[in-house]
């Protein structure tokens, strides 16, 4: 799973509708695909996903995930939005950055979401629709 | 015998292990869903060199994804069958899975933040909505909660479209008035309707009205139906078709309207006839003729002095205010010149 999936994902349980984003996000294995396999680069579907971005909920996961050892701006600026060496480091971390193993909880209801074999399972019970 | 395969088990276990593979070995298979795919994505009207975001529903194994993938789209993809989401991670990114895959039932909604897709596809998945598999779920329930989370995350104006396998025509009413009902706007899309093998239905969805959008697809508003045979479409045709309207779908509504308008004929010739044999009668009866010949031009209802008179009586007796009856009363007209 990529980190842009994790920005646009919610909790889903029935009754769950507050403070239900960002999920805390747990890994425990990531990989990096070479950049000719992931989803090719270009400035256009970068600068698509930046609108799409919530900047605050990226950065407060990437702050839990220290050894990750990337920092990132408080804000995006305009011009920061057309920099080309800006948009191939974002490409970097939310498209080509899988996340193979670990878990989401729900900092609201605390109800778990695992990731597994790069799969995110947000199956919900019968009882929990 | 049961061919339709949402009757036969639940998605989650019908889509096995075994099933899974066929989606991957079978050429044919995967030949048929990248068109489908490909004709998919030309409903969505993205122009040339935009790249979106789009929401695959129903994934499986990742062939529509591929197809998205390689028209620079990212997307990403659910599904309720775990055998084939593990397809669709074995082949990765290096067999053109480059999206992100979440198992998940579209009948329970979905939780993505509002406006994050662009577009959304669907591939031979959405009829599996129309049949309950447990006791606990109500078809009705789970379609209303699929098209309004689905309405909640797409932008405004985003379009979508979905091909499916529906079972008849109750199916598509069910469908539609469902995704009418969560506030899309759009409709029935029938791909080669002549034709039994070829015929694909796709319903085009979409949410709400942009303006950006509308100027984006101009050319492409509410898309039209392919017709024909569709056994001769190939992949390269597929890619830069601007469908040509086929006369076949015409003709037919031709030949049906001729067919009604012939039937209005032969009612009015009855009538003629009728009205024929009419005035001999009376002819050779040799009554007065006046009274029927200004009956006839007035189809039937003659209002003369003695109808008046009843009409006025009968009012009166009624209580209303009705003037008085006189030697003018209903006293006959000057006819007209011609």
């Amino acid at each position: 799973m990529k980190l842009i999936t994790h920005n646009i994902l919610m909790c889903n349980k029935k009754g769950c509708t507050k403070n239900n984003f960002p999920l805390r996000l747990v890994v425990k294995q990531y990989a990096d695909y070479e950049a000719d396999n992931a989803q090719e680069y270009s400035a256009n579907l970068m600068t698509r996903l930046l609108e799409k971005l919530d900047w605050n909920a990226l950065k407060i996961t990437v702050a839990t995930l220290p050894d990750w050892g990337i920092a990132l701006p408080d804000a995006v600026t305009p011009e920061l939005a057309k920099d080309e060496a800006f948009l191939q480091s974002l490409h970097m971390l939310l498209v080509r950055r899988q996340i193979i193993d670990g878990e989401m909880v729900c900092p609201n209801c605390e109800r778990s979401y695992e990731i597994k074999n790069g799969i995110a399972n947000m199956l919900l019970q019968e009882d929990e629709v | 015998m049961n061919h339709r395969p949402e009757q036969v088990a639940p998605a989650d276990v019908f889509y096995g292990v075994d099933e899974a593979k066929k989606y991957t070995q079978n050429t044919r298979m995967i030949q048929i869903q990248r068109t489908i795919t490909k004709r998919a994505l030309q409903m969505l009207a993205i122009p040339k060199g935009q790249h979106r975001m789009i929401l695959d529903i129903g994934c499986g194994s990742g062939i529509s994804g591929s197809v998205l993938s390689q028209k620079g789209h990212m997307w990403v993809g659910m599904d309720i069958s775990h055998a084939m989401l593990d397809v669709a991670a074995e082949r990765g990114p290096e067999g053109g899975v480059e999206g992100d895959l979440i198992h998940s039932d579209m009948g329970h909604g979905f939780g993505y933040r509002a406006g994050t897709f662009d577009g959304a596809v669907s591939i031979s998945a959405l009829q599996w909505l129309c049949s309950a598999e447990k006791k606990a779920q109500n078809p009705y329930k789970r379609l209303n909660k699929f098209f309004s989370s689905l309405y909640a995350c797409l932008i405004k104006g985003a379009r979508c479209s979905f091909q499916f396998y529906p079972s008849g025509p109750e199916q598509v009413e069910m469908i539609t008035s469902s995704a009418m009902k969560a506030g899309f706007t759009g409709g029935l899309i029938v791909d080669y309707p002549n034709s039994k093998k070829a015929k694909k239905y796709y319903l085009f969805l979409m949410a709400g009205y942009s303006e950006e959008i509308m100027q984006e697809a101009k050319t492409v508003i509410m898309p039209e139906a392919k017709t024909g045979s569709g056994d001769s479409e190939d992949e390269s045709s597929e890619d830069d078709s601007d469908d040509e309207m086929d006369s076949d779908e015409e003709k037919e509504e031709d030949s049906e309207e001729s067919e009604q308008e012939e039937r209005i004929d032969v009612k009015g010739k009855q009538r003629k006839d009728f009205k024929k044999a009419f005035q001999k009668k009376v002819a050779s009866l040799a009554l007065p003729t006046k009274g029927i010949q200004k009956r006839e031009k007035f189809g039937g209802k003659v209002k003369d002095r003695k109808w008046i008179l009843r009409k006025k009586d009968r009012q009166r007796r009624q209580g209303k205010l009705v003037r008085p009856d006189t030697k003018y009363s209903g006293r006959k007209r000057p006819g007209s010149f011609f």
